[in-house]
């Protein structure tokens, strides 16, 4: 029994994933350095900076995502990376080209905004020709890259139905196929999965892995939803009020989040043993009676040993009530999701 | 992996800038005007009132009540009138009734410039089909063909004038408007105020001042001349100084000022 | 009789001075007796005395001033009038004759002139169409110095027609193509 509660705390402590796909050979940049290098980006709309001092690379392949609360300049960021505005400072290049030309730029990036409207009186198909000729393809390969991009994006039947009557789903779907018209080295996908359902949002994920993982083309991924970035992200930057407070890796990231307080619930009969036990295990800095009655007790770890002994050591709570003879009904963690860190550093879980 | 991505490379190589953006722009909006209901319901509506128009004049015509001058003055002053007033309209809209889908177009490499210019374009499209609409009606109101050539070429100029300078107003006040019923309601109020004293008898040196100066009064001032009192062009191309001006200055106004398009309106760079 | 011979020079002057001095005094004659003279001297008669006809047709008819003073006449106005009967229809007489007023020589005595005038009714009703004669000038107070005609009894119906002027194939047909044109344009639209 302890074997098996040890396997479960081993599935649960250690959930890092790297769904990195770094593919060489992306056109127009160089496979050994960033395609994206932003430096010291700020942007004001008159006293107020929505965007300060923003600094990060990517590499081809890359898949980023962008976190932050609303209002933290998700948004205006990926506007000015995406030359809709002038940045107020700094600089950046995207694909070799710097934000000084911003023509130029826009022929390597691909951009899903996050208010994106639609011609609805459009067929799917007309939107994705007329995009295709703005990027300079002629009227006939034009045609074929509207239809090739409906296929890839699971529209192929729907091209030549208006837009009008594409679902939400179907719309996000068109955004990206519209994003990837000119074959972009760099793609800014702002809220992708915002108004999906959950088959939906499974759909676009899947898209987004493809497009980075096929294209080998750098996705920068702003959304709310943190169980995309654990699922997709291979970094992550958190924007707070325009800046950003924190940057790397998802692991590295929830890292700093990492559990810290065990929920467990006993036998209520078992509640004193349990506490016993739980004071006597390694690493334990305090315990707690949540609801003696019905047997709801709190575990809070020491923080200096968590960091020089890793998560995984918290087994050393399970492995004292199973040596007690405890029997574990349930056995919680608070903290280790990339939620509780973005909260954690937000300070939006204190509100 | 589909067949695109094979050929990513050589796909990305050939993305580039349009040579003629704005031709792009024109053909795709001029679809948008005229394959939908708009542009269509508009110039059938017109061809009706022209229709009821004409019928009416032809039965007074007949009476003598009306000289059948002042008939085919009539008919080609409200094309003129409605024309204008048209393109006015779609080109306030061409912006800041799009604003939702202005940012992907944004995202393009087309200029801003470019942009507007292909808005531009399609907007003042309807004016020369409310012209060519309007040709039949003249014609059936028997003016003659000395009559008709010069009406109908004296209307077309003005009317070209006139509908260059309030698109180019209307393409304008949509760029700096955040709101479309803003924008939609400054151009047309500045069209109705210049339209205006054309219904005002206008008479001494500053009533004289008052045509001349106003663009849409002295293009219509310019018809009625030319084509009610049979003057020459040489006798009245004076009147034509306001319209030529007015055209000229609002094209250079919009050529720079929506080179500063952006996806909320202002002027800002 | 050689003794009277001077009598007929001056007999002939005063023969010729009388004569002027009549002459003269005949419009003085004429204004110190006011109109009446030029009433009862001058008549106007006209060439018809009833007339149907319908809307936009064009009828014409004759007036004839005679002189029947012994006087001639001073240049003359000659105005055609209309009156509408039922008096609640407004007659504009510059839509219903081009031929507003005519000038006319001045009449000898015992002669007559003639006038030409065009109507064109563009109201259905009844209406009272009439000649008024007046001296051409600028004293008119005196009454009496008008002449006018019998009046022509108008009986004007309005005449109905689909297709005035020939306007009617291009006010049906323009709208008619523009509508199978644009319907054409969106069935091409949407297949390609």
């Amino acid at each position: 029994m302890s074997a098996f509660y040890a396997d479960i705390g081993k599935m649960e402590l250690n959930p890092v994933r790297d769904p990195t796909h770094v593919t060489a050979g992306a056109a127009g940049s160089d496979p050994a350095g960033a395609v994206v290098a932003v430096d010291g980006i700020s942007k004001s709309f008159g006293p107020l900076e929505a965007v300060r001092d923003l600094s990060f690379e990517a590499r081809p392949g890359e898949i980023i995502g962008l976190l932050g609360p609303n209002g933290a300049g998700k948004t205006t960021a990926i506007r000015v990376l995406s030359t809709i505005l002038p940045p107020t400072r700094g600089r950046f290049t995207l694909g070799g080209i710097p934000h000084t030309k911003p023509g130029a730029i826009r022929q390597q990036v691909g951009v899903l905004p996050e208010s994106a409207g639609y011609p609805l009186h459009q067929t799917g198909a007309e939107f994705l020709r007329y995009y295709a000729r703005l990027f300079g393809h002629p009227a006939r390969t034009a045609r074929e890259i509207a239809a090739s991009l409906l296929s890839e994006v699971g529209l192929g039947e729907r091209g030549s139905s208006p837009i009008a009557t594409y679902s939400r789903g179907m719309r996000q779907r068109l955004g990206v196929a519209r994003a990837l018209v000119n074959a972009p080295s760099v793609i800014f996908l702002d809220e992708p999965t915002l108004g999906l359902d959950p088959a939906g949002q499974r759909q676009m994920l899947a898209l987004i892995r493809d497009v980075a993982g096929q294209r080998g083309a750098t996705v920068i991924l702003s959304t709310h939803f943190l169980d995309e970035v654990d699922e997709v992200c291979s970094r992550v930057i958190i924007l707070n009020r325009g800046e950003v407070i924190a940057e790397g890796s998802v692991a590295d990231i929830k890292r700093r989040a990492a559990p810290r307080t065990a929920r467990v619930h006993v036998p209520p009969e078992m509640n004193d043993e349990a506490l016993s036990a739980l004071k006597r295990a390694e690493g334990v800095a305090n315990v707690g009676s949540i609801d003696a009655e019905r047997g709801w007790l709190t575990a809070t770890f020491d923080s200096a040993w968590l960091d020089e002994h890793g998560g995984v050591h918290i087994n050393s709570a399970i492995r004292a009530l199973t040596d007690a003879d405890v029997l574990i009904l349930s056995f919680e963690l608070e903290g280790g999701r990339l939620s509780d860190a973005f909260l954690s550093l937000t300070g939006e879980g204190q509100q | 992996m589909t067949s695109l991505t094979r050929s990513d490379s050589s796909l990305r190589s050939a993305a580039t800038t349009p040579a003629n953006g704005w031709l792009v722009v024109a053909q795709q909006e001029l679809r948008d005007i005229w394959l939908s209901w708009r542009g269509p319901v508009i110039v059938f509506m017109f061809s009706l009132l022209l229709s009821l128009l004409t019928y009416l004049a032809a039965t007074n015509k007949e009476l003598n009540i009306i000289d059948q001058k002042d008939t085919i003055n009539l008919v080609l002053q409200i094309t003129l009138g409605i024309g204008v007033a048209v393109s006015l309209l779609f080109s306030a809209d061409a912006v800041s009734g799009e604003r939702e889908t202005l940012e992907t177009l944004l995202l393009t490499p087309v200029s801003r410039r470019q942009i507007a210019m292909g808005k531009l374009l399609a907007a003042v499209s309807v004016w020369p089909v409310l012209m060519l609409v309007a040709v039949p009606y003249v014609w059936a109101l028997r003016a003659g063909p000395g009559l008709f050539a010069n009406a109908v070429v004296a209307a077309f100029v003005v009317g070209s004038l006139l509908t260059a300078a309030f698109a180019c107003l209307g393409m304008i006040v949509s760029t700096v408007s955040n709101s479309n019923r803003l924008s939609l309601a400054v151009s047309f109020f500045v069209f109705v105020v210049l339209l205006a004293p054309t219904r005002v008898p206008l008479s001494g040196w500053f009533g004289d001042l008052i045509v001349r100066v106003n663009p849409v009064t002295a293009g219509s001032r310019f018809l009625d001349k030319i084509i009610v009192s049979e003057h020459t062009w040489g006798q009245e191309a004076t009147l034509l100084v306001a319209p030529i001006l007015a055209a000229v200055i609002a094209a250079a106004a919009a050529a720079v000022l929506t080179g500063r398009l952006r996806l909320q309106g202002g002027m800002g760079g | 009789m050689r003794r009277h011979l001077w009598l007929s020079p001056l007999l002939t002057a005063a023969l010729i001075a009388l004569l002027l001095a009549a002459r003269a005094a005949t419009p003085a004659f004429a204004q110190e007796r006011g109109g009446q003279a030029f009433a009862s001297d001058v008549t106007v008669s006209v060439s018809l005395s009833e007339v149907s006809a319908l809307t936009g047709d064009t009828f014409t008819f004759t007036s004839e001033i005679t002189n029947s003073g012994s006087e001639v006449t001073p240049p003359l106005i000659a105005n055609l009038d209309f009156v509408a009967l039922d008096q609640s229809t407004y007659i504009d007489p510059e839509d219903w004759s081009p031929q507003r007023t005519l000038v006319v020589d001045p009449i000898a005595a015992g002669s007559s002139a003639t006038q030409s005038w065009t109507v064109k009714p563009v109201l259905k009703g009844d209406v009272a169409v009439y000649v008024v004669v007046l001296p051409n000038s600028p004293d008119l107070t005196t009454a009496g110095s008008l002449a006018a005609s019998a009046a022509i009894h108008l009986h004007v119906e309005e005449h109905r027609t689909l297709n005035p002027g020939g306007v009617l194939p291009v006010v049906l047909a323009v709208p008619g193509v523009l509508a199978l044109a644009f319907a054409g344009l969106r069935v091409a639209g949407k297949r390609r």
